[in-house]
């Protein structure tokens, strides 16, 4: 995750990007504005040596590093950890297997899905189990989703992204024996409602969906 | 910026806002022309622009109806990384 800071654009603006100009290739997998004059960058897997010039794009538009910036960058696939397989279980569990993740004694370990994530403590080489403890989001098939490990060097906060090659599909289904029924509430409201369903809490916070009781908006309190 | 009635000297005397956010007056080098810095704006170009003297809005402030700024790339971060 690269973070750029510029100029001349804000929270509203869509179009910008990164270049390789040696290679011609786009840096960014995915991008987002964080807030005036600055975005973040999701690389994609390609390799970027360190005197490739690098330069930011805005439409057809290419921008040049200012002459007092910095702006050059390297992208390693040498040694790199690569995920290879997904699966889910128990719920809220995620397995990640693949190659060369690295030490967890030099590195910090966060493993992301859709909008959740979760710091993972230790891991091997090859396997990393990451319990989200708010559930795993619901995902179709559509949505492309793949399960993401971002391994973080502690000496110097260089981060490494390794992105599954498999998407992962999760259906989180809720039927009426998953919550209570039967409830009677004040004519004031704030009666507890409990649905015990597990990833429910995580979907809803991914699609800023929620829960209504006669058109009134619940607080929802994941336990 | 260029007009007149400029207080030279004095950076408190003149305001732009864009977007609704005031900017930073760098300097009012005569009583012709000031520097904004932009530090705040929501996109690429703006047609909410108001500029302000010390007794309000100046005479021909309709006249600013649209800024559009120019792109500048400064820095990257981290230097390096795997993929």
């Amino acid at each position: 995750m690269l973070t750029i800071k510029g100029a001349g654009f804000g929270l509203n603006t869509t179009g910008l990007g990164l270049k390789n100009i040696n290679t011609s290739a786009s840096l960014c997998k995915d991008v987002r504005v964080t807030g005036y004059g600055v975005f973040t960058c999701l690389t994609n897997k390609l390799a970027v040596q360190p005197s490739h010039v690098i330069k930011m794009t805005f439409g057809a538009n290419e921008i040049a590093c200012e002459a007092n910036g910095s702006c050059s960058f390297e992208q390693l696939e040498a040694s790199s950890p690569v995920v290879t397989g997904i699966a889910i279980s128990a719920g809220n569990v995620l397995t990640f297997t693949g190659t060369a993740f690295p030490s967890d004694v030099d590195y910090t370990l966060k493993a992301l899905f859709k909008s959740a994530s979760v710091d993972v403590a230790s891991w091997t080489a090859t396997e990393a189990i990451a319990t989200f403890p708010n559930g795993i989001p619901a995902s179709v098939a559509a949505d492309n989703a793949e399960p993401t490990l971002k391994f973080t060097r502690k000496a110097d906060n260089v981060i490494f992204i390794s992105y599954s090659t498999q998407t992962l599909t999760n259906t989180v289904t809720v039927e009426a024996a998953d919550s209570a029924s039967g409830l009677s509430s004040s004519f004031a409201g704030g009666l507890g409602y409990t649905i015990t369903k597990a990833n429910v809490y995580a979907t809803l916070l991914e699609s800023g969906n929620g829960i209504t009781v006669c058109g009134n908006p619940c607080l929802i309190d994941a336990t | 910026m260029a007009g007149t009635g400029f207080t030279s000297g004095n950076t408190n005397s003149v305001s732009l806002y864009v977007d609704g956010e005031k900017q930073t007056t760098v300097s009012v080098d005569s009583e012709t022309s000031a520097v904004f810095k932009i530090t705040n704006v929501k996109n690429t170009s703006s047609t909410n622009v108001a500029i302000y003297f010390t007794d309000g809005l100046p005479t021909g402030h309709a006249s600013l109806t649209s800024l559009t700024f120019n792109q500048k790339l400064i820095e990257i971060t981290p230097t390096t990384g795997g993929s």
